[in-house]
Formats: C-alpha cells, sequence, structure tokens
C-alpha cells in the first residue's frame, strides 16, 4: 500500500535515529531541572500550609468531604462515558496542590496568565462543578447547550462559544455526558482568541480526556494564533 | 522493535498502575525529544520543551492514573507544547511548501563517513523540509516505527490518509538521498 524505502534510506534512518535524540547529559540536566522545581513547590506548599494552618491541605479535605457527600449524587447520575474511568480523587478541583513553582519556562515567561488550572473548564467557577442540581437537566437541554457552543464557533464568535461552554460547565459539569465537546470547544475558542489559559486548558483536557479523538481538531485551533 | 513500539503494540488498553516520574523519563524522555523536533521546535528550544512536557508530566503524572497509555499521553502533551513553541516562535508558516527534493539533498554533508551524527542531521535537514503532516507520519512510522494504524489513531487521521501521507513522505525521502553522493 505505500512505497517502501530503499536499504540504503533505511540504513541512514537507523544511523540517525539515536542521534536525533538528546544526550545524556541533557537528559540529566532537564530531569533535575524538573525535579528541583517539583520539590521546591512541594516545600512551598507545605510551608504555605503549615503557615495557615491546613491551607490547601485543609480545602481538600473540605473538598473530600462534600466530594463524599455528594458523592452518591454523582453515581446517580451514571454520566460516565463509556471507556472512560470515572475521576476519582483526581477529579481536577482536587488537583490544586500540583500548582506548584514548578513552571515551564513559557508559563514562566506569561506573568499575566493566570496559573493553569487542572480543568478542562478553566474559567468556569470549581464551585459550580460540585454544586449538582436536584432536577438534573435534560440530554436535549445538554445537546442544546453544546450546539450553541458549536454554531458560535463555526461563526467565529469565540466569546459567544466560551459563554456557551461556561453555561455548559456550570450547568452539568464533568458528569456532563457531552463534557468532552464542550470542553474541547473551549480550548479551541481560547486558542482561537489567542487567550492565556489556553493551553492549561489544553494540558487538563489531554489529561482528563487522553485518547480523546477531540484532539486533532484542538491541536489545529490551537496551531497559530488566529487573533 | 524499539520500546515504545513494542509497548504500543503489546501494552493493555488501559495501564494497570501508574509508573513513577523518573520511569517515565528514562523510558521515553529521547521519543518526546524526538516528536518535539518533528512537531517543529527549533533545535535551540529542543531542551526547553523538553522540560516543559516533563513539567506536566510532573504535575499530572499522579492525576493521570493510567488513563491512557503513558506513550499516547506523552505524545499528545509533546504536541501541545510544541504548537505552543511553534506560536511563539512562528516557524510554522517557513516550514510550510518548502519541500524540495533537490534542495533536501544539497543541504547535507556526504553520506561518506558517516556517523551518528551526521546521519542524524542529514535526516534532520531532510525532515526539515518536508510539509509537517508528511513528517509527522513519516517520522512516526520510519524512526519511531510505530505501526501506521497507531500513528493514524494518534493523529486523529482516516487510515488511507496516513498510508497516503506516508507514501509521499517515503517518496520525498528516497528522493531527497538518492541525491546525495554515494556512500563508499
Amino acid at each position: 500500500m505505500t512505497d517502501d524505502l530503499s536499504p540504503r534510506a533505511r540504513a541512514l534512518l537507523d544511523a540517525a535515529r539515536d542521534g536525533l535524540g538528546p544526550d545524556d547529559a541533557v537528559l540529566a540536566r532537564v530531569r533535575d531541572r524538573v525535579i528541583a522545581g517539583g520539590a521546591a513547590g512541594a516545600a512551598g506548599a507545605a510551608a504555605a500550609s503549615a503557615s495557615t494552618g491546613g491551607g490547601i491541605a485543609g480545602k481538600l479535605a473540605i473538598v473530600g468531604i462534600v466530594a463524599a457527600i455528594g458523592g452518591g449524587v454523582w453515581l446517580g447520575l451514571g454520566l460516565g462515558r463509556a471507556g472512560e474511568p470515572a475521576p476519582a480523587a483526581s477529579a481536577p478541583e482536587l488537583a490544586a496542590p500540583v500548582e506548584t513553582s514548578t513552571t515551564s519556562r513559557f508559563e514562566a515567561a506569561a506573568p499575566t496568565a493566570p496559573p493553569p488550572s487542572a480543568s478542562p473548564l478553566p474559567s468556569a467557577p470549581a464551585v459550580a462543578r460540585r454544586a449538582v442540581p436536584v432536577t438534573a437537566p435534560s440530554l436535549a437541554d445538554e445537546v442544546a447547550v453544546v450546539d450553541t457552543a458549536m454554531a458560535a464557533l463555526r461563526a467565529g464568535d469565540l466569546q459567544a462559544a466560551l459563554a456557551a461552554t461556561d453555561r455548559h460547565s456550570a450547568t452539568f459539569g464533568e458528569r456532563g455526558q457531552l463534557a468532552e465537546e464542550a470542553a474541547a470547544l473551549r480550548v479551541e475558542a481560547l486558542c482561537r482568541l489567542g487567550d492565556d489559559r489556553a493551553d492549561a486548558g489544553w494540558d487538563a483536557f489531554l489529561v482528563r480526556w487522553p485518547t480523546s479523538a477531540q484532539q486533532p481538531r484542538i491541536a489545529a485551533a490551537c496551531k497559530e494564533p488566529r487573533r | 522493535m524499539p520500546p515504545l513500539a513494542q509497548a504500543l503494540l503489546d501494552a493493555p488498553a488501559v495501564a494497570t498502575a501508574t509508573p513513577s516520574f523518573d520511569e517515565v523519563y528514562q523510558a521515553h524522555a529521547r521519543f518526546v525529544w524526538r516528536t518535539l523536533r518533528t512537531f517543529g521546535v527549533a533545535e535551540v528550544q529542543l531542551e526547553d520543551a523538553l522540560q516543559d512536557v516533563f513539567v506536566v508530566v510532573h504535575r499530572r503524572l499522579a492525576e493521570f492514573a493510567g488513563r491512557s497509555r503513558v506513550e499516547t499521553w506523552l505524545f499528545a502533551i509533546a504536541r501541545r507544547v510544541a504548537s505552543q513553541y511553534r506560536r511563539a516562535s512562528g516557524r510554522a508558516e517557513r516550514r510550510q511548501g518548502t519541500e524540495d527534493t533537490a534542495a533536501l539533498a544539497a543541504a547535507d554533508d556526504t553520506f561518506a563517513a558517516l556517523s551518528r551524527a551526521q546521519a542524524a542531521a542529514a535526516v534532520a535537514a531532510i525532515l526539515d523540509r518536508m510539509d509537517e503532516d508528511k513528517r509527522v507520519v513519516f517520522a512516526l512510522v520510519e524512526l519511531e516505527q510505530l505501526a501506521v494504524p497507531e500513528v493514524a489513531r494518534l493523529l486523529g487521521l482516516n487510515l488511507n490518509t496516513a498510508y497516503s501521507r506516508l507514501r509521499l513522505a517515503r517518496r520525498a525521502f528516497e528522493a531527497a538521498v538518492a541525491q546525495r553522493p554515494e556512500e563508499p
């Protein structure tokens, strides 16, 4: 089905393969920087926690209690997608402590950018995702919101698309059956806007839906700045 | 077969345990580096980009918790980071439409006395002049030795499209190699 390479071309590739990678010194240097950054961040977080009598740990405990109380409701909704494991303690709002002083160079170079959120819907209030309505909105309602976001994107009305995905997040949270699609639309809109939250949103999306078929779409939208 | 390709072929769809950061780094840092390069990160920025990828991994590994194969996740992060670098540097547009097999062949040193580094430089120069769509498929198949269906899945391509891009990329690569002086 595909023309194969000649032995000569293949030999060149074989010879090149290792050389196209970094050398051991570079690997060690990068690894040390990443680990050092993480350790510094963890130490900072621990110090902050100690000095505030709980800090993030305290918030986590509260969130954990809330999650435990709300767990029955979440489970009752049962809206996880087929093949996707149900988020456990790794729910995005519980990932806040990972925001340490370990920063990528781009993050460090962009002081105006908000800290990357672990949520695929970074601008949505975290509380909203935990607030489960007594009467769950219907799937038709959810489809309508996502359709609105898609239509806005197609029309180039990126703010309207963001607003629609915000509505989705506030109403359906991550348990929505179209949460993945809504999150992808949000990242796409943020990228097309050149919004600083795009990269954090994309990272969070990759964590939540690492094998999503939406990834190429996001990659295409985020390839170049549109505005 | 390289470890990555073997892992993608053999591993179950869902990992049974989350590896440690060091395990991930040791096993896959070189793959991430090459992926970043394939997606157009400039040579001088590769080290920084590699760091950025693994900062994300370091932060998110526990949260990731085996939601997919680690390799798939790393690939996606690397693509995201590469996109960020390209947006910053504006290199992407310069890469488009510059494929010219004659120029590809002329860009490199002779094939004689080929060291690993020289081979890498030669291949890099050829790949740099390919359109990205073809370059990515070619690199994943020919350098990382992934199966074409796996590449199609990673990139969200129709299988026939992946094969088509691979075929065109192979022809371009072959043409570039053919125009180089024969090695002794």
